[in-house]
């Protein structure tokens, strides 16, 4: 575990923060990814987005997609911090670090962490769109009728 | 036997509750506690076929059976990041 931050937050994400959480003597790279509020969704526009988390689960999760990582690729440490509540335009949504001795299962790690949050961890975003309504995004389910 | 039931994203919307107590034979499963849920909370049959559930904080198969005092979380899928 102290080789690894997980956490869920209602405050921005500092990038540094997450860099600094994974600097270590035997690393010789550090990647870092932010996922950050996108203003156009095919053509619809975005005002602003709604995270929810199921925070205890979705803190388990993550560990264990960190732990799954380290078993592939030798790691030194990993960080990962989720914001939840309102997002504006811009906003980070997400951050990924990691530290690992070589740049290439640095970059390879730091995108299946990645893959596997938005596939399993229970998080959940609503998009408020700019012609005032709102919307669940579920991938999957049809009919998800706007609420306003 | 009661079990605590925790309603998530357009789960808690649709059923505008945030948990919920569940009265369930003894060993019910997973497959079977669905049934008592669309039963009990009919505004959630329209995402049926996507309703996600966890015991316990953590992801089970349709094999798992539900003890008295487990915590279900029910939503549906995930659109982090």
């Amino acid at each position: 575990m102290k080789n690894s931050v997980v956490e869920i937050t209602r405050e921005t994400i500092i990038s540094d923060h997450l860099i600094d959480a994974v600097r270590d003597a035997n690393a010789g790279a550090i990647v870092l990814f932010l996922g950050t509020v996108r203003e156009l969704t095919n053509g619809q526009q975005t005002s602003s987005l709604e995270y929810e988390a199921f925070d205890n689960m979705a803190i388990t999760e993550i560990q264990s997609i960190i732990d799954e990582s380290k078993q592939k690729w030798p790691l030194q440490k990993v960080a990962v911090v989720h914001r939840i509540g309102h997002l504006e335009i811009g906003d980070v949504a997400v951050g990924v670090a990691a530290s690992s001795p070589h740049r290439k299962e640095c970059f390879e790690a730091t995108q299946f962490i990645m893959d596997r949050i938005k596939q399993s961890v229970p998080i959940w975003k609503k998009e408020n769109w700019a012609d005032g309504s709102s919307e669940w995004v579920h991938p999957g389910v049809e009919n998800t009728e706007p609420t306003t | 036997m009661e079990v605590r039931i925790q309603f998530f994203a357009l789960c808690r919307e649709k059923t505008g509750c945030d948990e919920a107590t569940l009265t369930l034979d003894p060993a019910t499963s997973l497959p079977e506690l669905k049934q008592v849920v669309l039963r009990d909370f009919p505004e959630l049959e329209t995402l049926a076929t996507s309703l996600i559930f966890a015991v316990n904080g953590k992801y089970v198969n349709d094999f798992c059976i539900l003890n008295e005092g487990d915590t279900i979380a029910c939503f549906p899928p995930v659109s982090g990041g």
